[in-house]
């Protein structure tokens, strides 16, 4: 875990209202896992508002190049400010931070379950099992195909790639959840389910893996503070004996079975 | 010129910087290590420790306000035989005063969990946080009334062997009369302030965004407001006071200082810039040297005439 002045070189609008933005940090790039995340200070001088950093998980990394990628959805002050970085700025970037997902050790088919900005920390970890030798199956949904990320290495990377959006603009017509029980043959042969979405997403995709039989990781999102496990701000229900585990330390990727997701949308 | 002196000396500690964690922002020490070079920090004060382990409160627990953030952690903690046993071992090989800050439900538990610390080697000092709501006095806080700030306090004092500090409540509304009966209780040291009582509602929901409803707020916004307490209380006891709230550079650490503040604590900062204790030290030592002044304890107060 370092800070450094992480050098732009990409902030670019991927769809509307969804931004990558590559930075240059070998040291954070040599040490980033799939799953982990980085905290960025948005704005690009000492101001106070808005205050805190805010957690990004590693969207894609580069070793070789030292770089570092990130896909992220404007939604508030902080990300609107995120916006304003153009190539050769510099953004206060500290990680890698957190626990990432496990990957299988084995070459069995994994399914990789993608809702909306979801897919942000799922194409790294695609990536690198599809360099391994796995099977990938991607399942992404979005509303529309106006914001469905498929990021071109997460098509690449994926030996089927199934795209759902809820009005039918591209791929399946349907949620991400009724895509999945479409396609329960594919996710049934899979050894590990990777997955990250709005929380009713994930618990529906976590049930389901449950009834099919195989193990699942969920990444999770959560307000953030100092995002080293110090101060207990963004801590998640579990069914660990002491009941709430820091999503920045313990987590952000738990195993399914052992957070407590809201199935309310 | 001889090189300008950051040391302080405050109740009995020696400490090398002013500039000392806010509980329950800097955990157990050890999460900001090696981010954080403990040769920057004055003394380090530890999550809040109760007698028995504390789930704290349902998430969320923290939200971000216009410069500043509210939290409602609900001061979840190990207790304090796990913080003997697996935390503070840990911490005690460095060259770093620890504090331990101690809450309880009634005044009987401040003792107790004293009793327990009283056996562990490596504690400097502990700070008495007396916000928290006592239960056999209907949830009000034990920082809001003075007779019962002192009583807590002289429960402390009757069993401690170390330097007691109060950490005071900012939600009252006459600070000075809480700090001169906590000193009267025998307090050693005065830190102030905790954070303001606050809340934010979702407009979409409709509902509180906290899981507690209500929370503390830190940060920069609060700090004029707490500036005013320093000056105040540090004029009206003789005690060492500490001061903090939404301290975010030298300057701002500096303005404490002036105000009559021993000491300061970096909350909140901590979170946005790790490397903010080195940067106050820095700025501070630079200040010093531009200005002629030899020991950071000359400017204590100075603002006072």
């Amino acid at each position: 875990m370092i800070t450094c002045q992480a050098k732009v070189i990409l902030n670019r609008e991927v769809k509307p209202g969804y931004y990558l933005l590559r930075l240059v940090s070998p040291e954070i790039a040599r040490k980033a896992l799939p799953g982990q995340f980085a905290l960025l200070r948005c704005s690009t001088k000492d101001l106070t508002d808005p205050l805190l950093r805010r957690p990004l998980s590693f969207h894609n990394v580069t070793k070789e190049q030292g770089e570092i990628s990130f896909l992220y959805q404007v939604k508030g002050k902080g990300t609107k400010e995120l916006t304003r970085f153009v190539p050769g700025d510099t953004v206060d970037t500290m990680g890698p931070l957190g626990k990432g997902f496990q990957l299988e050790p084995t070459k069995g088919p994994i399914a990789i379950i993608a809702g909306g900005v979801g897919v942000a920390p799922l194409v790294y970890l695609a990536c690198m099992a599809h360099d391994k030798g796995n099977t990938v199956y991607t399942f992404l949904g979005a509303r529309s195909t106006e914001s469905l990320l498929a990021d071109p290495d997460l098509v690449r990377a994926s030996t089927r790639f199934f795209a759902a959006t809820d009005d039918g603009t591209e791929g399946f017509c349907g949620n991400i959840i009724e895509l999945l029980h479409k396609e329960t043959n594919h996710l049934a042969t899979c050894t590990a389910a990777y997955i990250c979405g709005p929380e009713p997403v994930m618990a529906a995709a976590v049930s389901l893996c449950a009834k099919v039989g195989i193990p699942c990781q969920v990444s999770l999102e959560s307000t953030m503070a100092c995002g080293v496990g110090a101060c207990l701000g963004c801590t998640c229900r579990t069914t660990r004996s002491h009941n709430y585990s820091r999503v920045c330390t313990e987590g952000p990727v738990f195993d399914g079975r052992e957070v407590i997701l809201d199935e309310k949308p | 010129m001889k090189n300008p002196s950051l040391k302080v000396a405050l109740c009995g500690l020696s400490l090398r910087t002013p500039i000392m964690t806010a509980s329950g922002t800097f955990g157990y020490g050890l999460e900001y290590h090696p981010l954080v070079d403990f040769a920057d920090l004055g003394a380090v004060v530890v999550k809040g420790t109760t007698l028995e382990p504390w789930l704290g409160n349902r998430p969320p627990r923290i939200l971000e306000t216009p410069s500043g953030m509210l939290n409602a952690i609900g001061l979840e903690n190990c207790g304090v035989e796990a913080f003997i046993h697996d935390k503070l071992p840990k911490l005690t090989p460095y060259d770093l005063p620890i504090v331990v800050n101690i809450a309880g439900r009634t005044v009987d538990e401040y003792p107790q969990v004293i009793e327990h610390l009283e056996k562990a080697q490596g504690i400097a000092a502990y700070e008495l946080n007396i916000s928290c709501p006592n239960v056999r006095q209907g949830g009000m806080a034990f920082g809001t009334d003075p007779e019962t700030a002192a009583s807590v306090t002289r429960a402390a004092k009757a069993i401690a062997s170390r330097p007691v500090i109060v950490k005071l409540s900012p939600n009252v509304t006459d600070i000075t009369a809480i700090a001169q009966a906590v000193e009267a209780a025998g307090a050693d040291a005065i830190s102030l302030v905790n954070t303001f009582v606050g809340m934010a509602i979702d407009i979409h929901k409709r509902r509180p965004v906290l899981g507690n409803k209500i929370g503390g707020l830190s940060g920069p916004c609060i700090r004029p407001l707490a500036v005013r307490m320093v000056w105040q209380v540090a004029q009206a006891v003789r005690v060492p006071v500490i001061g903090m709230g939404g301290i975010d550079s030298w300057q701002s650490a500096l303005e404490f200082i002036l105000a009559g503040a021993d000491a300061v604590g970096i909350g909140t900062a901590f979170f946005v810039n790790p490397g903010i204790a080195r940067d106050i030290n820095q700025g501070l030592l630079d200040y010093m040297q531009k200005e002629g002044i030899d020991s950071i304890s000359q400017l204590v107060g100075a603002a006072w005439k």
